[in-house]
């Protein structure tokens, strides 16, 4: 790993936990830089969930230690992660449906008016100050159970937000939105990034791409891979592959002839797929080999960045490794 | 829907019923003064015990236990008070012992229902049925008090007409329980220690993922409980009767469970339901002392039954009682 010179906002080293006979996290080490967001990515069931619960405080690991701003600390309840300022949006909201907005987001930490009489007032204008200043549109009197998913989405974030957190794990966060809810939660998160560490616990891929600055892939329990999702995304069976619609009878040997082609795939309707050897950029060396021929073609692209098909090759069911992909497969 | 007119259109039920219930009221005290005041007098006397049954079952409700041990919990504060202030010749000592009881009462169903997660249901018959139990077993004939909670006039206030005597001129203990529903009322809506209560007999994981430890808001608000219920067993030996039966609670814990549900788990409105019943206990006396119904006690008796009924029928379905009443909670 590379050197850090400011102390990293959340760190878990070694972390293990095991229900009964199965692990649930298995060795599994995280570390987050405030400013960025960080992916966890893995099936249902791979032990995403145990481990965001388990840097809130919910589970105990086994073993293992949770650091933050470098130093460890121990978390046996939410209280704990709360004051080491680290904030969670679940993914099954934890809001209690029959109270107020403002409740909600000051519940555990309400402002009183001395001798634990509650301000409610000052709650209210706390959320309004708060959610003005994200641009989330919530009336802090409004009692929860009667919004929609979007809003309590929100109530939640801005529950965070009212304790200040500098770490924000979020569990699933645009699970059950409708795109333009998700655009602006993606939106919402980019922002908060700026001056919070993130960590989004997702199976959705395209999120990773909208907002993540770095994914790691959790299966059966293990990190299976860690990197920039432009690093995760070159481990694509598809990477740097080129899709050409054939000109001409001789192309396919013609770019097998190629030096850095692995292999020539044929397609439907007369299309191949040609994969570089070690992910090389072939693509300006086909366009070349073309355009010497003098043949045209209707169809010379590259092939898109495919995150799915890294994710699918470390998820696999059993029976693969799934610690390298293995390119040309695919033929 | 603010203005006068709206409100009548909204409240005309309740004018009705608070209407006929006058009507009736002054009909059988004869539209006198006094046998009416009287009537107004043992409403609110009965309604003491119900009340503060309701009132332990609303804080263990409220934090998410179903508490159906307030039977028990009384009997045996009402058993205890009277022992120890037989015993000692004190009734404050008596009272402090009855509420002691409850209170460890409250205690014992927070071990089987909260730390054991127990079956709550089943956690409070054990307590009623080890009451009816311990009571009976120890109780021994012949025991005398030094009296019964002496009746305080409130100064000036107690001349009021009708009103003077009937919320003036009382003993402690039913002050106390009307102190008690607004200074519940308050805690459970306006405090912190309320928001979490309520919040952890809604979704208790959402409580928890907030800092409130579930646990701890249980057992407090359990003991709580218990202390209040055991203050409505020091009423029914220290300040009604003046002795101790076996058996005495005779379904007042029970009663207070439809108070409770009747009054929405809120004080205030469990105060009113309170009411209710207290004055179908009252009208009951009343028509002794006119010689109604003499042919037939049997059907003036059975009217607090009959009221339960149509109360338990009628709003226990609309009722909405707390979200995660009856689940024990298990984090992990």
């Amino acid at each position: 790993m590379t050197a850090v010179q400011a102390p990293l906002a959340l760190e878990a080293i070694g972390v293990t936990k095991r229900f009964g006979s199965i692990t649930a996290n298995d060795d599994v080490d995280l570390q987050v830089e405030a400013g960025t967001v960080h992916a966890l990515l893995g099936e249902n069931g791979a032990g995403k969930s145990t481990l965001v619960n388990i840097l809130f405080g919910l589970y105990h690991a086994d073993e293992g230690e949770i650091r933050v701003a470098g130093k460890p600390v121990r978390m046996d309840s939410p209280r704990d992660a709360i004051a080491h300022r680290i904030g969670m949006v679940h993914q099954h909201f934890q809001l209690v449906p029959v109270l107020t907005v403002a409740e909600n987001v000051v519940l555990g930490q309400e402002p009183t008016r001395g001798l634990g009489v509650l301000d409610l007032d000052a709650a209210a204008a706390e959320v309004t100050r708060l959610a003005e200043r994200y641009g989330l549109d919530v009336d802090p009197r409004a009692v929860v159970e009667d919004l929609p998913v979007g809003t309590q989405q929100r109530v939640e974030i801005l529950r965070s937000l009212y304790r200040q957190a500098d770490v924000l794990i979020l569990d699933e966060p645009t699970d059950g939105l409708d795109p333009n809810q998700k655009h602006e939660v993606r939106n919402l998160i980019s922002e908060m990034s700026a001056e919070k560490a993130i960590v989004i616990s997702t199976h959705i891929l395209e999120e990773v791409d909208a907002v993540c600055s770095r994914a790691i892939i959790i299966a059966d329990g293990r990190i299976v891979a860690d990197g920039t999702p432009a690093e995760l995304e070159q481990q694509s069976p598809f990477h740097n592959a080129v899709l050409i619609d054939s000109p001409d009878d001789g192309l396919a040997e013609a770019l097998e002839a190629m030096a850095n082609v692995a292999l020539v795939e044929e397609l439907q309707g007369g299309r191949f797929r040609a994969y570089p050897k070690d992910g090389q950029t072939i693509v300006v060396e086909i366009a070349d080999l073309i355009r010497r021929r003098g043949w045209s073609t209707s169809r010379l692209s590259v092939e898109p960045p495919r995150l799915d098909e890294v994710f699918r090759n470390y998820t696999k069911p059993k029976g693969k490794s799934g610690g390298k992909s293995d390119r040309g497969k695919a033929a | 829907m603010t203005t006068l007119a709206g409100r009548l259109v909204r409240y005309r039920w309740w004018l009705v019923v608070i209407i006929g219930i006058t009507a009736f009221t002054l009909f059988t005290g004869d539209f006198r003064l006094d046998p009416t005041t009287a009537i107004l007098a043992a409403t609110l006397r009965h309604s003491t015990p119900l009340v503060l049954g309701a009132m332990c079952g609303i804080l263990s409700e409220r934090s998410g236990v179903v508490n159906i041990g307030i039977e028990g919990q009384m009997l045996m504060s009402a058993f205890a008070g009277f022992m120890v202030a037989s015993g000692s010749q004190s009734l404050l000592m008596g009272v402090a012992a009855g509420i002691t009881v409850g209170a460890l009462m409250g205690a014992a169903l927070a071990g089987l229902s909260v730390t054991l997660k127990g079956d709550q249901i089943i956690a409070g018959t054990v307590l009623n049925i080890a009451a009816i139990g311990l009571t009976s077993f120890f109780f021994t004939q012949g025991r005398s008090l030094p009296g019964k909670t002496p009746i305080i006039r409130l100064g000036p206030l107690a001349d009021l007409p009708v009103i003077g005597k009937v919320f003036f001129i009382n003993p402690p203990i039913t002050y106390v329980s009307l102190l008690l529903v607004v200074a519940l009322w308050y805690a459970l809506f306006r405090t912190t220690w309320g928001l979490h209560t309520r919040a952890v007999g809604e979704h208790p994981s959402a409580a928890e993922t907030v800092g409130i430890s579930v646990v701890r808001m249980r057992y407090l608000n359990l003991i709580l409980g218990g202390a209040i219920a055991g203050l409505a067993g020091a009423y029914l030996s220290l300040e009604a009767v003046g002795s101790f039966e076996r058996g005495m609670t005779n379904g007042k814990g029970f009663v207070a469970l439809a108070v409770m549900i009747f009054g929405r788990w809120n004080p205030v409105g469990a105060w009113g339901a309170a009411l209710l019943f207290g004055y179908t206990n009252a009208i009951q006396t009343q028509f002794q002392f006119r010689g109604w119904f003499t042919d037939h006690p049997q059907f003036v008796g059975m009217l607090p039954f009959i009221v339960t009924i149509i109360v338990l029928a009628g709003f226990v379905g609309r009722a909405r009682p707390p979200a995660s009443l009856g689940q024990p909670y298990d984090r992990e």
